[in-house]
């Protein structure tokens, strides 16, 4: 009865109620959280003694040089606490301290963060990547435990980086010692658009080659793919803020055979949003064609086109901007062997997702400047190929604005799509090969899912 | 006496001579029968086989896999951007002692975070 009285009391005291925002970062993707707590953590206890404990959130946030946007719960309780930072799983708390000593190492203009593993890094001690897209820099953070961190590298590239975020290092193969190793890569005013920085040390892995043709402008973050499923990259697409798609192959040696595979430019288009690329294999006549569907976004003023193009394996033509079917909201499936292209409803919130062979993309109504997730306001649902309507409606609009972060739930009856534990999709659609535009009903059953890639009979003893 | 015996001997190689034939096509027929049956029960067994393998990959979400890929193979229901992790899975299922059996290399893809 004593500890009811007092939980009670706890509750109904002006003190309770009013929470306290505490700044939480992400390790990767999104960088910012908000947690509501009613106490500050601990580690944050020592400064706001000599503070004004009352205006501390504001505080920060004007150090951090940031505007948010949202607010998301997040539990702290499972934390490591230092003098210097609190470590979850996946999220960093970072103190007045560690936040003064970054911004007067580099003005705090930088986001997002991506945690290196010890191999990417080469450390013990955990490292973290800081890009300031504004001015072009990115930074390596050694944060060692009990100790102020320390800036490993930094590197400046001339392209602006328009991406959401970093992509997470890739894995290199060479013919040289060692034989793999992390790479980023990410768009330069070279030969190629693309630069691979080792994250280790920051330096710049040169290509074994240049192309004749004249240095690429691209700020596009590029797309890579694995196509021989060895774990390593070996194929990177680029786009020029022009419009040219070229299709970079790596080898082992860093020999780089470039081929344009698209010609895009349009007068006033500008291509500058990341490509983003996928292997796929699509119906031709009576067999199936593999090769690379790429999502492209072009911007021209206020208004945003979303190009989607199937690039077959060998192909010796040049795909044109003509050559894609003008798609809207409400087309047939679109029977191009060349792609489709549609003028967006509003703004990129995000990246898109293909899940099951349809697209999704969320959505704004107005361009977000603030830092922090971005929310969406509906979310674009196409087929990958075709380009018509999976669901009854291929524009979904949310109820109110959601952070454009995509999960899915298994239900009973199938799956659902879900942002911000609001459901999006009840039951998930996936893409049909055998007609075009097709879609059928992705169930739980459905996973795990296989696919042959060879079989053999292994044999023993000697033949 | 002379041909007596001589006769004796006839009869004996005639029919040394004639169990020689006999055991001969019975060893044969019964060589070309397990000729015969070979292809067949090859089939059988790498039906067996393969009927294992199949149900060893059923059950086999948990097996562990060589790696996980950076990218999933071309396929047209394309998942990217999102929780599939793809990954190389080695199986090898064997029908019997002297019998091979069957190894595949697969890709299994998993959705991460839907509890499936």
């Amino acid at each position: 009865m004593k500890n009811l009285l007092l939980l009670g009391g706890l509750l109904l005291s002006p003190q309770a109620i009013s929470a306290t925002n505490i700044w939480l970062e992400q390790q990767i993707g999104q960088p910012w959280l908000v947690a509501n707590k009613n106490n500050p953590p601990l580690a944050l206890q020592n400064w706001l003694l000599d503070q004004e404990s009352s205006d501390w959130p504001a505080r920060l946030n004007a150090l951090l040089q940031h505007s948010y946007c949202t607010e998301q719960l997040a539990d702290v309780g499972t934390f490591a606490t230092s003098s210097h930072f609190l470590l979850g799983e996946d999220k960093v708390l970072l103190t007045q301290q560690m936040q003064r000593q970054l911004a007067e190492s580099a003005p705090m203009q930088a986001q997002p963060w991506l945690k290196l593993s010890a191999d990417q890094a080469q450390s013990t001690s955990p490292v973290y990547l800081v890009a300031d897209r504004a001015r072009g820099l990115i930074q390596s953070v050694m944060v060692p435990p009990e100790q102020a961190p320390q800036t490993l590298w930094q590197f400046d590239f001339v392209p602006p980086l328009n991406s959401v975020g970093f992509a997470a290092p890739l894995v290199l193969s060479t013919a040289d010692t060692p034989r793999r190793q992390a790479v980023l890569v990410l768009p330069a005013r070279n030969s190629f658009g693309v630069q691979m920085l080792d994250p280790s040390n920051g330096r710049v892995i040169p290509f074994a080659n240049t192309s004749t043709n004249e240095p690429m402008q691209a700020s596009a973050m590029p797309a890579v793919l694995d196509t021989d499923l060895n774990g390593a990259l070996d194929r990177i697409y680029q786009i020029s803020e022009d419009g040219q798609l070229y299709r970079l192959q790596v080898l082992p040696n860093l020999q780089v055979h470039a081929s344009l595979v698209a010609d895009l430019r349009q007068a006033g288009w500008t291509y500058n949003v990341a490509v983003t690329a996928s292997r796929a294999r699509w119906p031709i006549g009576h067999g199936w064609q593999i090769g690379d569907v790429v999502v492209i976004q072009s911007q021209a003023d206020q208004r945003q086109q979303l190009l989607v193009l199937k690039i077959p394996e060998v192909s010796n033509t040049v795909s044109q901007y003509q050559q894609l079917t003008a798609q809207g909201l409400s087309s047939e499936p679109a029977d191009s062997s060349v792609g489709w292209r549609l003028d967006l409803p509003g703004h990129i919130a995000a990246m898109p997702s293909i899940m099951a062979g349809v697209l999704y993309l969320p959505l704004a109504n107005s361009i977000q400047h603030c830092a922090g997730p971005k929310k969406m306001d509906k979310l674009l649902a196409l087929h990958l190929y075709h380009g018509n309507a999976v669901y009854p409606d291929s524009l979904l609009r949310m109820q109110t604005p959601v952070v454009a972060k995509l999960a899915i739930s298994a239900q009973n009856q199938g799956l659902m799509l879900m942002a911000e534990s609001q459901s999006i999709v009840p039951q998930m659609l996936g893409v049909r090969g055998d007609c075009a535009g097709c879609s059928e009903v992705l169930l739980p059953s459905h996973f795990p899912k296989w696919q042959r890639i060879a079989s053999y009979q292994p044999e023993h003893g000697a033949y | 006496m002379k041909s007596q015996g001589f006769v004796l001997v006839l009869c004996l190689c005639f029919v040394a001579l004639m169990s020689c034939m006999l055991w001969s096509a019975l060893t044969v027929s019964q060589l070309s029968h397990l000729i015969a049956a070979t292809g067949s029960t090859q089939l059988q067994h790498r039906l067996l086989a393969e009927q294992r393998h199949q149900a060893l990959q059923q059950i086999s979400s948990k097996t562990p896999a060589e790696r996980q890929l950076a990218d999933c193979p071309a396929q047209y229901s394309v998942w990217q951007n999102a929780p599939a992790v793809c990954e190389l899975v080695w199986l090898q299922t064997a029908a019997s002692v002297d019998q091979p059996g069957q190894g595949s290399l697969l890709v299994r893809m998993q959705l991460t975070g839907a509890n499936l």
